[in-house]
């Protein structure tokens, strides 16, 4: 941040430029970092057919959305250029072969990969048309106040659902992510800011109808994790 | 001497610093670039055509009635090639370029999806210098003091937008997939099918879900259908668009239509609100209420304790003008100071902007 001066036509403007991009915290407990890894394991039920293409979709999908969300929040200096590091694995077609067969085995993966967070599930279809994806989104270390390390919900394959799929995934997205900044004692304002944005994702989810008990339950987490955050002085 | 406390979005140098001259927009060229969406078949480029022609609906040269003679200048919609990638760096890219120089891009991308299709749209405002003389779109409010000005400035509230996703009708899609789709009629009430909308085309003026165009050498009437339900996506870009020419009226006017859209996301209802207070203000009205909206909608949006504490120092110098008493005056510096201090965690500690106002309301108060 700074204080910048310049003559324009005789007449001294004093700069005070807002730079919201502060210098970037260092971790304090993690000297590896923040998180940045998003795993994405292939769907059970979605070996070949109709699911398969589905769960391509769902991946490029998952892939363009962080894309933009990124953007959005690491602009020219913004507040999260460390951000831009995040990536879905695997890269390409397809998920993860999934072989965790109990939570150990979850836990245990998310440890050692250092992923942000875990999105593992099936995909199911009631009368072979339509179908539905049962997501279980694994948050590890990163479930704050929440009563479970994994949010499961499910979302019916539907254009019509396209947006609270969307919704969903980004609220888990931005909530962990808030958890990866408090993990790594960033500046209140920052996971303000992370929180803030699954607010917004919260109260879209509400317009649509009652929110699942799992979305309760991070929509609490939420409330709360704010309320700490603005207690807290900002580290200088 | 000036003191200036500018509250940037972050991230960005860009000085805005030229000398006011003529009416706002008079001759300063406002730039929407609209290229085709990505995704399967012709479908992208047909709802992309579709979006730029119901975008067009909203630009509009100068209110109607126009008793005061206004003029909002030039307003365009530029048609091209697709984005290089999907994304905002792209768009932005895009929009620098020294033939385009536009200050607005909409994009997006048409995904299949379950039964049918979904329409993601994006819009980037980059940040650059784009040789405009005039800036309607920044919040400046300039008080003399006795030993120079105080100037306290507030950019708009979010460079980089992505959409609620439209769902497209079964109809649409099955219709628009296919080239040439977009098909020319003779006559405004159909008539025979002269030819389609191609790559370029020019629209000439709008009746209801009824464009004019002109494309490949042919002059003939265009339906536009509904995309799916109705959207805020087009009332809120076209309200940014006349807010960057200074249509403050028409502003509003949009705006408010999508802060009243409780189907609208939040996110996007909250800054119409700030955009409708900004442009309550140009006009001379009271705009507390509606940042009060947008911080009861996001409490915790930075951007909306930007705007209302602007709001208090506007009506602060509308009393100041009004020469109102020192007791009147001091009200909304209080509560200025009050959005300050109430939300200071939502800044970063290093925030100059923060310290800035409150130096300057500071200053305002001591005033006899």
């Amino acid at each position: 941040m700074g204080k910048s001066s310049i003559a324009v036509a005789g007449l001294l403007l004093v700069q005070f430029v807002s730079s919201a991009g502060a210098a970037s915290v260092q971790s304090q407990n993690d000297p590896l970092g923040h998180r940045l890894k998003l795993s994405l394991f292939r769907y059970a039920g979605t070996e070949e057919g109709e699911p398969k293409i589905h769960f391509s979709r769902f991946k490029g999908i998952l892939r363009d959305k962080l894309t933009v969300l990124v953007e959005e929040l690491s602009g020219p200096g913004e507040n999260f250029e460390y951000l831009r590091r995040l990536s879905l694995d695997p890269d390409g077609e397809g998920g993860l072969e999934d072989r965790l067969t109990t939570e150990d085995a979850v836990q245990n993966y998310w440890a050692q990969s250092r992923s942000l967070i875990l999105f593992r599930g099936s995909l199911f279809s009631e009368d072979s048309k339509s179908y539905f994806a049962q997501s279980r989104l694994y948050l590890g270390d990163l479930s704050g106040d929440l009563p479970h390390a994994s949010i499961a919900v499910r979302l019916p394959i539907q254009s019509d659902e396209f947006a609270t799929t969307n919704d969903t995934h980004s609220l888990a997205v931005y909530y962990v992510l808030a958890q990866d900044a408090m993990r790594m004692h960033d500046y209140p304002s920052r996971v303000i800011e992370l929180l803030s944005h699954a607010q917004d994702k919260v109260r879209d989810l509400k317009v649509h109808g009652a929110l699942p008990p799992a979305l309760v339950e991070l929509e609490d987490a939420i409330e709360r994790a704010l309320v700490a955050q603005k207690q807290l002085q900002p580290p200088q | 001497m000036t003191r200036t406390a500018r509250w940037l979005l972050p991230g960005v140098l860009a000085l805005l610093v030229g000398a006011a001259t003529g009416a706002w927009g008079q001759a300063d060229r406002v730039t929407l670039y609209t290229p085709p969406f990505l995704g399967p078949g012709a479908l992208g480029q047909s709802v992309a055509t579709i979006f730029n022609l119901q975008l067009w609906e909203t630009l509009r040269a100068a209110p109607s009635p126009n008793p005061k003679g206004l003029s909002f200048g030039l307003g365009v919609i530029v048609w091209g090639r697709p984005l290089d990638r999907y994304g905002h760096e792209a768009a932005e890219d895009r929009a620098k370029e020294i033939a385009l120089l536009a200050q607005f891009v909409f994009w997006g991308k048409v995904y299949e999806y379950g039964d049918g299709a979904v329409a993601q749209t994006n819009l980037s405002i980059p940040r650059y210098w784009d040789f405009r003389q005039q800036h309607p779109e920044t919040w400046e409010l300039r008080f003399h003091l006795f030993d120079g000005d105080l100037r306290f400035e507030a950019d708009i509230p979010q460079r980089r937008y992505s959409f609620r996703p439209i769902v497209l009708a079964k109809e649409i899609v099955s219709r628009y997939s296919q080239p040439n789709a977009l098909q020319i009629h003779q006559r405004q009430n159909g008539g025979a099918v002269i030819g389609s909308v191609g790559n370029e085309f020019t629209r000439l003026r709008q009746d209801e879900d009824m464009a004019e165009v002109t494309s490949g050498g042919k002059r003939g009437w265009v339906h536009l259908p509904e995309l799916s339900r109705r959207s805020e996506v087009v009332d809120f870009v076209g309200g940014i668009v006349r807010v960057f020419r200074g249509d403050w009226q028409g502003a509003e006017e949009l705006m408010n239509r999508v802060a009243g859209n409780t189907e609208a996301p939040n996110e996007l209802r909250t800054d119409a609100y700030l955009y409708a207070g900004l442009a309550q203000y140009k006009q001379g009205k009271q705009s507390g209420d509606s940042f009060a909206a947008a911080r009861a909608l996001s409490p915790n949006a930075r951007r909306c304790i930007v705007y209302s504490t602007m709001g208090e120092l506007a009506e602060f110098a509308r009393l100041r003008d009004s020469r109102a008493n020192r007791l009147e005056r001091q009200i909304p510096l209080t509560r200025a100071k009050r959005f300050l201090s109430d939300n200071r965690p939502l800044f970063p500690a290093s925030d100059s902007w923060v310290e800035d106002v409150s130096r300057g309301i500071e200053e305002l108060a001591r005033e006899p």
